[in-house]
């Protein structure tokens, strides 16, 4: 027990001090409260929800799917995401729109990827290969958007696609911390379903779970929570894989506890590689899906290379 | 009156049923074992009881209700099903795979309370694994994992337990601790037990009553006299053997005659 809570403690103070480093670097000397309170706290706050619900979903979709390399990203729900936030963009809709029409091309993504998988009795490589080809698939889709549609827009749409929590307006941050919170503390009340979900539909039947039912909702929240982030800010990679592996790693696979330690460190991971993209090439920025991209890729390839079996991964 | 009555039930994965017109019941407190050559049709029939697989036609009655009309929390409080393998894609301990059999008795906004955390207990005390808790339930033993199931099917404090294979691949060993709890439970606590096996003298040594199943039907069912007998078994398997009494509890025990010549020693 004060294991846990000391273990509990240091993943707050981790996150504490990655939001204090956020806010604090690099140092300004005039307006200070300014720049602080009007431009990096909202983006913190922003990262903070996006790593948060990003890795929330890859636990969920990991457990699901019974795949450790399961995450929006790798599934192609974060493309399709990004399709029908793409679309919203070039129609000029309001922001209830992108956010709605973001949600819409997650949902879709994870229908048809279930639909394919479960013909293929949930097959780790299936699984990934039909996610890697729906992600290409719809990747090529928004650049297709882009392509078709008037000049001014693209410069700022394809940064928005390489992930950006730089533009994110308030109202936009509002709506999306109701959608991202609701949905965390609803995929909590799940937790003992995810455990039991991980030993198959069959035995989780007979151990009195409404399987298909408990599947549909939880799809369903994790595509609203990846919607969300992806329409605010963009496709961010990784975060979903990388995050759930370590937090297993460090505190075990009980979904409560799983769910809880992995948005706190989702939360704290975005917000220390924000930061990172915000200045390593000052004054210039990067998106911050380059830096969780790079991390992650690398991360993924490494599991690769050091798991006997896909199986064990 | 019977707690599970199975009411000629067809089944199967494609177009042609694989289980035909079987019928069969079993008694509260009773402890059947389901016999069969490979691909007789024993787990198919398993799935069909257990309601993982559709059934065509006829109808599983559990105290005389359809299994088909009870909601699945409820049938999960007293019916625990232990199939062959149970997929572990995560490092869960073994504490935490024994709890989730609790996962029907617990309300999804409210904490495990003391008799949840007592059932888990007592379950690993009998299954045998109590010392193994903390451990990670990928890296036990196969004879190690099936009392891990073992465990989670008694934490489920079930009325019947219907188990497929428990003891399928283990050394003698873990054969005698699976099947010896299971008849200890069925003896002290009445636990109405189905189970599966392919050893026929653990069937022998252990089963009430026997179905005796082949191509999809039920070929005999009865006391251990009327099945183990060297016509039937013979009749169904298509191989030659010995069936003698146990010395000690002059139960059958079913010897293979080899067809290479041998001599006596």
């Amino acid at each position: 027990m004060n294991k846990k809570i000391l273990s509990f403690v240091g993943l707050i103070v981790f996150l504490s001090a990655a939001i204090i480093f956020a806010v604090y670097f690099p140092k300004i000397d005039s307006q200070a409260s300014t720049i602080i309170w009007q431009l990096r706290v909202p983006r913190i706050f922003l990262a903070f929800l996006v790593g948060a619900g990003l890795s929330c979903c890859g636990v969920v979709f990991q457990a699901m799917l019974r795949n450790a390399l399961a995450e929006p990203y790798t599934l192609g729900v974060s493309s399709g995401a990004a399709l029908g936030a793409a679309l919203a963009i070039m129609f000029n809709l309001g922001v209830f729109f992108i956010t709605t029409s973001s949600f819409l091309g997650s949902l879709v993504t994870i229908f048809v990827l279930y639909a394919i998988a479960s013909r293929k009795h949930f097959d780790n490589n299936t699984m990934i290969l039909a996610g890697v080809a729906l992600s290409l698939l719809f990747s090529s889709l928004v650049l297709l958007v882009f392509a078709v549609a008037r000049k001014e827009g693209v410069h700022s749409a394809v940064i928005w696609l390489m992930g950006d929590l730089s533009s994110a307006r308030p109202e936009v941050i509002k709506a999306v911390a109701f959608f991202i919170l609701a949905g965390i503390f609803t995929l909590i009340a799940f937790a003992r379903d995810l455990d039991i979900i991980c030993l198959g539909d069959e035995k989780a039947g007979h151990l009195g779970l409404n399987v298909i039912l408990t599947k549909r909702i939880l799809f369903v929240v994790a595509s609203i929570i990846t919607g969300a982030a992806i329409s605010a800010a963009g496709i961010i990679g990784f975060v979903g894989l990388i995050i759930p592996h370590i937090a297993r790693f460090l505190f075990g696979v009980n979904h409560r506890r799983l769910l809880v330690t992995s948005a706190i460190l989702g939360a704290a991971f975005l917000i220390i590689c924000d930061t990172v993209s915000r200045t390593i090439i000052l004054p210039l920025e990067l998106p911050v899906g380059v830096v969780t991209g790079i991390c992650g890729g690398l991360f993924f390839l490494g599991l690769l290379v050091k798991a006997k079996r896909w199986s064990s991964l | 009156m019977n707690l599970l009555d199975v009411k000629e039930i067809s089944c199967g994965y494609d177009s042609a049923d694989i289980i035909k017109n079987v019928s069969f019941s079993v008694a509260k407190g009773g402890f059947l074992g389901i016999i069969g050559p490979n691909g007789a049709g024993k787990t198919t029939l398993f799935r069909a009881v257990t309601r993982s697989l559709a059934i065509r036609k006829g109808s599983v009655l559990y105290n005389g209700v359809d299994i088909s009309k009870i909601s699945t929390t409820q049938l999960a409080r007293n019916m625990a099903v232990i199939p062959q393998v149970i997929l572990t894609p995560f490092s869960f301990t073994v504490e935490e795979f024994v709890f989730m059999a609790r996962f029907a008795h617990i309300d999804r906004f409210s904490a495990p309370r003391g008799v949840d955390y007592d059932a888990v207990n007592k379950a690993m005390d009998l299954a045998g694994i109590a010392h193994l808790k903390n451990r990670n339930i990928r890296e036990l033993s196969g004879g190690e994992r099936q009392q891990a199931y073992l465990a989670q099917g008694f934490a489920q404090t079930p009325e019947i337990l219907l188990l497929d294979e428990p003891t399928a691949h283990l050394d003698i060993r873990h054969q005698a601790a699976i099947m010896d709890v299971l008849k200890k439970l069925n003896k002290e606590q009445g636990l109405t037990v189905v189970v599966i096996l392919h050893d026929l003298n653990l069937a022998s040594g252990y089963c009430d009553d026997i179905i005796l199943l082949n191509e999809g039907k039920i070929y005999k069912k009865g006391g251990r006299d009327e099945i183990l007998n060297k016509e039937t078994i013979e009749e169904v398997y298509k191989t030659q053997v010995i069936v003698e009494k146990n010395p000690i509890t002059g139960k059958p025990c079913i010897f293979l005659v080899s067809k290479q010549k041998q001599t006596p020693a």
